[in-house]
């Protein structure tokens, strides 16, 4: 029952989308039907929305990404939940904007964390 | 057509199509001879055993040792295309671009650290391209390329991408230069050809030549040039065709081989349902006036080839002497000559004291070296020299029309400039192939359809209730066009002429015109 990046359980956002994300050319024909052309498989791609985040939660996230981005390496990812679950997968990482909307001593903040299948 | 499966055909036509390919390049060039090749029966399955090329032919680009570099492509472009209307040499071409956020294709100068860091730059390198469709959940994929890398690769640092190009086997032969001139005698295209690639270093299962039909009276490749238009003119007299086959193999087919299996039934009936473009080529291509010239030589008996006009003075000891001929020289005799004391001839013969010490013959030249074995300078008064000179024994010169195409489209003449034309015979058919397939404009046809990537030079397909080949195909594979192909297609008429002791009197070879 958990949300687990790169090995290490990350605390659960407070919404989550997974997409499916396809390479495809679509091509009409002289004939008027449309087909298509498939490059490679179906990746998925999981946004996950974190709001009014304390600073530790935060910590754990970001130092995962920040070895991700000097690395260079995708890293694991699961979810393991009763009714939503995510075989280990290999992922790239985006954490891209964190943002405080509650000021205060302690910056609980907002952040989406983006996860795209390698 | 290469042979595919029926359920890969299936696939092509499918409307969700899911494309693969295998691009793979022997970065490091590393040679391996001691791979062995799968026999069945032999080699085990899961063994170490390497399967060859589709036709069984274990080339020599299969000994490469090559990194499967598929997982990188962003996309992929090849092309090939017959040299219409006349034919000869055709290269091929491939281009292919590459992720590279990982920095495998940055080079050394652009700080890359990669496995193939140092590799990337050079050129020469082989390459293989191979595509075809993903079905039961096995990639299947045919052969499509086989080449070189040819230039350094374009780079784009901040765009993290990279793209390599390189040329066949072909585009490899046109540019080697000849280290020795050689000369042929009464021999067929393909025997010409066939000892001009083992010059090369292409050993027999490189190649597959149809058996020529033009004759060719004599034919020389002179050091210092390259054997790319050599082989394209020799190739062009024939009407044939010489290039390389998507498996690697290089092709020779003469006039007449779209006449036989597999090329004489219709490979693919082409739907509406599968083509994205059609389109005409314009006017450029009509030709409804002909000219073929010629100046063909050929082999002379033994004659006199050179007569010394003056003296030539030769001091004591060696003298060099240079001798050109205005032909190619199949064979040169030693000279035959006279000296003496005094240049007007009206002193001693000193013939005897006067040796040849060496004759080295060239194509058009011999370098006598004589011993003046005396202390006194002596003349040579007189010199002849025999040899068999190949010689211009015609001057063709044929033009023919299409006088319903002029009328309607005015003139559109071409001209073929070609000595190994060795009759006017074949001049004529020739001019009249050409008529024959050009001096309409609605025998050409360009479209692009879904790929199927199973069709070769000269297939023949159904299209709109209309038999066409084809002389040319680009193929696009990327995620924004998808995996289509452009042909070139041409409605070709092959007639076979009269050949005195190939063709059977009441045959139905038609007598050129």
């Amino acid at each position: 029952m958990s949300f687990v990046l790169s090995g290490t359980t990350i605390k659960a956002p407070q919404s989550i989308s997974e997409t499916n994300n396809t390479q495809v050319s679509q091509i009409r024909t002289l004939g008027g039907n449309i087909t298509r052309d498939y490059f490679g498989s179906n990746k998925r791609q999981w946004i996950m929305q974190y709001k009014t985040i304390n600073s530790a939660d935060f910590t754990t996230i970001n130092t995962i990404y920040q070895t991700y981005l000097s690395t260079g390496t995708t890293v694991s990812w699961a979810i393991s939940e009763t009714n939503y679950t995510v075989s280990s997968t290999l992922v790239h990482i985006d954490l891209a904007q964190r943002s405080f909307s509650t000021l205060g001593t302690d910056y609980l903040s907002e952040f989406t964390l983006t996860l795209t299948e390698a | 057509m290469q042979t595919v499966l029926a359920a890969f055909t299936a696939e092509e036509r499918d409307t969700d199509r899911k494309i693969v390919q295998s691009t793979q390049i022997a970065w490091k060039k590393s040679y391996k001879n001691t791979i062995v090749f799968f026999t069945i029966g032999v080699s085990t399955i899961g063994g170490t055993d390497l399967i060859p090329s589709t036709d069984g032919s274990p080339s020599q680009w299969n000994y490469y040792q090559y990194d499967d570099d598929s997982s990188y492509v962003t996309g992929l472009a090849y092309e090939r295309e017959l040299q219409e209307p006349t034919g000869g040499l055709s290269a091929g071409m491939a281009e292919a671009h590459f992720n590279n956020t990982s920095g495998r294709y940055t080079p050394r100068t652009f700080g890359g650290s990669s496995a193939i860091f140092t590799a990337v730059e050079k050129p020469g390198r082989p390459f293989v391209v191979n595509a075809g469709f993903n079905y039961a959940g096995i990639d299947n994929s045919i052969p499509q390329f086989v080449g070189l890398t040819d230039r350094p690769p374009k780079i784009d640092m901040r765009g993290r991408t990279t793209t390599i190009q390189g040329t066949d086997f072909v585009g490899f032969l046109q540019n080697q230069y000849v280290d020795n001139t050689a000369m042929f005698t009464g021999q067929r295209t393909d025997q010409i050809i066939a000892s001009t690639l083992a010059t090369l270093g292409f050993s027999t299962a490189q190649y597959d030549l149809d058996t020529g039909i033009n004759i060719v009276p004599f034919a020389e490749i002179t050091a210092g040039n390259k054997f790319g238009p050599f082989i394209h003119k020799l190739v062009q007299a024939e009407n044939g065709n010489f290039y390389q086959d998507e498996t690697g193999k290089l092709r020779f087919q003469n006039r007449q081989a779209w006449n036989n299996a597999p090329y004489n039934t219709v490979q693919r009936i082409i739907s509406t349902g599968q083509v994205i473009q059609q389109s005409n080529p314009n006017y450029d291509h009509l030709i409804n006036v002909v000219e073929v010239v010629s100046k063909p030589r050929a082999k002379q008996a033994n004659q006199l080839v050179f007569s010394l006009s003056g003296t030539k003075e030769m001091p004591p000891g060696n003298t060099e002497m240079f001798i050109q001929f205005d032909d190619p020289m199949l064979s040169i005799d030693a000279p035959v000559y006279v000296a003496n004391s005094l240049a007007d001839g009206t002193g001693t013969v000193t013939t005897s004291s006067l040796l040849l010490k060496y004759q080295d013959k060239f194509a058009r030249t011999t370098k006598l070296t004589f011993n003046n074995t005396s202390s006194a300078t002596m003349f040579i008064t007189a010199m002849t020299m025999y040899g068999r000179p190949a010689k211009v024994t015609a001057d063709i010169y044929t033009r023919q029309q299409d006088d319903s195409s002029v009328t309607a489209y005015a003139e559109h003449p071409y001209k073929i400039d070609n000595e190994y034309i060795g009759s006017k015979d074949w001049a004529n058919s020739y001019a009249q192939m050409i008529l024959g397939d050009y001096s309409e404009p609605n025998k050409l046809q360009n479209i692009t359809i879904r790929a199927i990537p199973e069709l070769q030079f000269g297939d023949m397909i159904s299209w709109q209730g209309r038999y066409w080949r084809i002389y040319g195909i680009k193929t696009k594979l990327d995620d924004s066009t998808g995996y289509v192909q452009e042909l070139k297609l041409v409605q070709k008429t092959i007639v076979d002429y009269f050949r005195i002791g190939f063709s059977t009197i009441g045959g139905t070879d038609k007598i050129a015109p």
